[in-house]
């Protein structure tokens, strides 16, 4: 046992008091802390990007493609547009035509399962191992200059040869709800980055080339601050994507599912989404969708896998 | 030999009169296709026309108007039309029909619409890209084609265009809107040149972009006449374009019973004289 003159442990005893004081002091900042923050997170607005701007982004690789995909856990998310933001677009798109936006009409919480999404649009690289694989005869596959370059995204002009690819892949394209989930998070923000439009944050060249450093599409994942809450890049602009449910425009309108939705039986083509490299401000639109005969917007894609229970 | 000299009189009338110019010889035939369209439901782009049917109608200076013409009938009637200075004019909703342009991305081969195109006649287009064929079997090489310029494209959604001088005059049920496939002005090159602009980005003739307005070929006479390319919008399409016909259109290929040196370049004269 260790002994010690009445001074010293007089000394001791006033350190270890000290050190007591320290470490209260340290809980009750702490604990402050703790309270602040979570009275932060309850007052917050719901449209803040800060609730799931930060979120820790959760990867995988698949090993048949080589992609990264980020996690997009389960639960609720506002899917399509609201009047009030309907509202907001008279102000920041004076010159359109509201009716416009009666596809994306009305808004509504949507339920998902968690599901993993491919973090970049699939490559040139990737789309031409799929087709040295497999023998697969493209329908309408841009494998020409400016779009066939490795690392740019891959121009697939038809809904068909992106399915199959996503089956070679052991995957499958997202569908419409899951696509504008792993855009926009759970807080119905207008673009992936938050609701302030920033021509800095997409592959975008309106028209006039080389405004974003590239004349047409670009190298994926060049633009990671506009990544979206969950980490998928380039989800506004480089090319549209395609997603797995038939496009109707009066579909919102009949009261779809609201846990899992996978668009209507049948419909006038396939809905596209984020919007191209020439396209700015209104077509990158998280919630806005096309559909019919897609003409001249550019297209590629990106696939999903559901996340395995319990995830 | 009264009656000799009457009779001769008469039958010399009857041969001027036969001879003379009819009042059709310049008046102007026009082609409405809806079969395949882009950017626009085929719905809408029916509406559309019929409006458009409707107002040009028993007007002057149009002598056939073809609604909904099927594909099958486009071809013969764009070879019947080419011919030249015909002024003729086809009008499209966001495709070219194939059977008048089946080359693809070939820039080397004539086609009968560049035929028709280069005989003096016209296209009108609204909704998706000029020449962006179905199914992408054109892309920008439709355009490019057709004008003979390698770089022409028509990128640039959102592209504000604010009612011109002339738009005001002419097509007053234009509004300022916000177009998705301008007429890029600046990349014009050979003959072709911008004849009137009812809409650009500064509002004014001399601007980068526009919609709607015609580009002409001063060497061939052909117009190219752009409405209303947006994606998913209402627009008086039908409205507009029938006022470009009307109120412009023509008089500007002398389609109008009226004396040349009277109104014609009172209007075509005085907007050059704005530029």
């Amino acid at each position: 046992m260790k002994t010690c003159l009445q001074t010293d442990c007089l000394i001791i005893r006033k350190y270890a008091f000290a050190e007591l004081r320290m470490k209260l002091t340290t809980i009750r900042i702490l604990f402050t802390l703790l309270i602040l923050s979570l009275l932060v997170f309850a007052c917050h607005d719901p449209i803040d990007p800060v609730l799931v701007g930060n979120l820790p982004i959760k990867t995988i690789t698949t090993p048949k493609d080589n992609a990264v995909m980020v996690y997009v856990p389960a639960g609720e998310f506002l899917m399509g547009t609201s009047d009030a933001e309907i509202e907001h677009y008279k102000e920041i798109f004076p010159l359109r035509d509201i009716a416009r936006y009666d596809n994306e009409r009305p808004q509504r919480t949507v339920y998902l399962d968690a599901f993993y999404i491919d973090k970049f649009e699939v490559t040139n690289q990737q789309f031409k191992q799929f087709l040295a694989e497999t023998g697969y005869e493209p329908k309408h596959y841009l494998d020409r200059l400016p779009y066939n370059v490795p690392n740019l995204p891959a121009t697939v002009l038809d809904w068909d040869d992106a399915v199959a690819y996503a089956n070679w892949a052991g995957k499958r394209l997202p569908t419409e709800a899951e696509w504008e989930k792993a855009a926009r998070g759970t807080d119905g923000r207008i673009w992936p980055w938050g609701n302030e439009w920033d021509d800095t944050k997409l592959s975008g060249n309106d028209g006039r080339g080389h405004r974003d450093g590239y004349r047409e599409t670009a190298p994926v994942g060049q633009f990671p601050q506009g990544a979206s809450p969950y980490g998928a890049h380039d989800m506004a602009g480089n090319l549209w994507e395609w997603v797995s449910d038939w496009y109707d425009p009066n579909y919102y309108r009949t009261s779809p599912p609201n846990i899992n939705p996978k668009g209507p039986e049948t419909g006038d083509g396939h809905v596209l989404k984020g919007g191209g490299w020439a396209e700015n401000l209104d077509f990158t639109r998280c919630a806005n969708r096309l559909g019919g005969e897609p003409g001249s917007l550019l297209r590629g894609f990106r696939c999903v896998i559901d996340a395995p229970l319990g995830e | 030999m009264r009656v000799f000299i009457a009779v001769a009189g008469i039958l010399c009338a009857a041969t001027l009169l036969l001879l003379a110019p009819t009042a059709d010889a310049n008046k102007v035939d026009i082609f409405i296709y809806t079969d395949t369209v882009q950017w626009i439901g085929q719905a809408q782009a029916v509406e559309e026309a019929e409006i458009l049917a409707d107002l040009l109608d028993g007007q002057d200076g149009i002598a056939e108007l073809i609604l909904h013409g099927p594909s099958k009938q486009v071809e013969k009637w764009t070879k019947d039309h080419t011919v030249d200075n015909g002024h003729h004019l086809i009008v499209m909703f966001g495709d070219v029909p194939v059977e008048i342009y089946d080359v693809g991305k070939d820039a080397k081969k004539e086609t009968v619409a560049e035929e028709f195109l280069d005989a003096g006649n016209s296209f009108s287009n609204s909704a998706d890209y000029f020449f962006w064929g179905v199914g992408g079997r054109n892309e920008e090489a439709g355009i490019k084609n057709m004008m003979d310029i390698p770089n022409m494209v028509q990128w640039d959604d959102n592209t504000a265009m604010k009612v011109t001088k002339e738009g005001k005059e002419l097509t007053p049920s234009l509004d300022d809107y916000a177009t998705d496939r301008p007429f890029h002005l600046d990349l014009l090159d050979n003959d072709w040149v911008l004849e009137v602009a009812f809409a650009t980005e500064t509002g004014s003739q001399k601007a980068d972009r526009c919609d709607p307005c015609i580009v002409h070929n001063t060497k061939t006479n052909g117009r190219l006449i752009q409405v209303y390319q947006t994606a998913n919008q209402d627009d008086p399409k039908g409205e507009v374009i029938a006022e470009i016909i009307l109120n412009y259109y023509l008089e500007v290929v002398g389609a109008l019973d009226v004396d040349p040196q009277d109104k014609l370049p009172t209007l075509w004269g005085d907007i050059k004289r704005r530029r």
